[in-house]
């Protein structure tokens, strides 16, 4: 048995320690990906959390024989994708000043890099799909199949979709790099 | 950074999208989200989802053994009967009896006999 498959046979029987490794190893993949979907940091992470949380109590129906990356980062992709839909609403409903022009959230030094806020700018025009397969291929390293079942789209969609957004952000990148 | 029409990995695009979306402060997120963990009961539905597998294999196991217990009483089937009417009889004659009967033959059970 993996380490990974004990750590989530463990958690299923009621250890939250072991479910807490669990959001050690995985935090890092599930806010960046929350944060592909949502601009707001502060969102993003609400997101991850309600995520995982979200995985503790539905670990009952999970195979612990699957790998848990695809599994939880399925649900962190929802979660995101329905606080920003949410969020949308709220934001038709009630145009509040403050949400129009948020204060500079706690990633402060991320947003001072001029190429992460325009690689944030370029990846927010993105068709939400778009921004997800590109991310998690490129950045969190899954294959095109396994996106394909993170995504619940076909492995030829997941190869059109990182291929369409590599091309816009190589885009927007050789422009910036012309400008500098 | 190379051709789009390239499937395998970007590395350099993939370092800069990992560098734009990189949240900071692991530490304090996982805090939070551990302490939040303690907050969460599992539902109802999926502890008795979980229990329905063992609950299945323990009611094939006492039908079994209900079956092998049947098959073997069954050989003996003539002599339960007969203990039965006998155990009958008396209680019907302890039932129209003046004075009460005596416990002993009462509670006695067909098998005791």
């Amino acid at each position: 048995m993996s380490d990974e498959t004990d750590l989530v046979v463990r958690a299923r029987a009621g250890d939250r320690d072991a479910f807490g490794v669990l959001v050690e190893r995985y935090a890092g993949p599930a806010r960046r990906v929350a944060r592909s979907v949502l601009d707001d940091p502060d969102d993003a992470d609400d997101a991850a959390q309600d995520a995982f949380l979200s995985a503790l109590v539905k670990l009952g129906q999970f195979d612990p024989r699957r790998p848990f990356g695809p599994w939880l980062l399925r649900i962190v992709a929802n979660a995101a994708t329905d606080r920003r839909r949410r969020r949308k609403v709220r934001r038709t409903e009630a145009l509040d000043p403050a949400v129009r022009s948020p204060e500079p959230g706690p990633d402060a030094d991320a947003v001072r890099s001029e190429l992460g806020m325009l690689l944030r700018a370029a990846l927010a025009e993105l068709p939400e799909r778009r921004r997800l397969a590109v991310v998690l291929f490129d950045v969190e390293g899954y294959g095109h199949a396994e996106i394909g079942r993170i995504l619940g789209v076909p492995e030829g969609t997941v190869r059109s979709d990182v291929f369409h957004a590599r091309r816009f952000l190589r885009g927007r990148l050789a422009g910036w790099k012309e400008e500098t | 950074m190379g051709s789009p029409f390239f499937h395998g990995r970007d590395p350099e695009l993939g370092a800069a999208l990992r560098r734009a979306l990189e949240p900071g402060d692991e530490a304090a997120f996982v805090a939070r989200v551990r302490g939040a963990l303690a907050t969460v009961r599992p539902r109802t539905w999926d502890v008795l989802e979980q229990w329905a597998g063992r609950g299945l294999v323990a009611a094939a196991l006492a039908v079994l053994a209900a079956g092998l217990v049947v098959a073997r009483t069954g050989r003996d089937a003539a002599g339960l009967d007969e203990a039965f009417a006998a155990a009958f009889a008396d209680s019907a004659v302890a039932f129209a009896a003046e004075t009460p009967p005596d416990p002993s033959v009462v509670f006695a059970t067909p098998g005791g006999r």
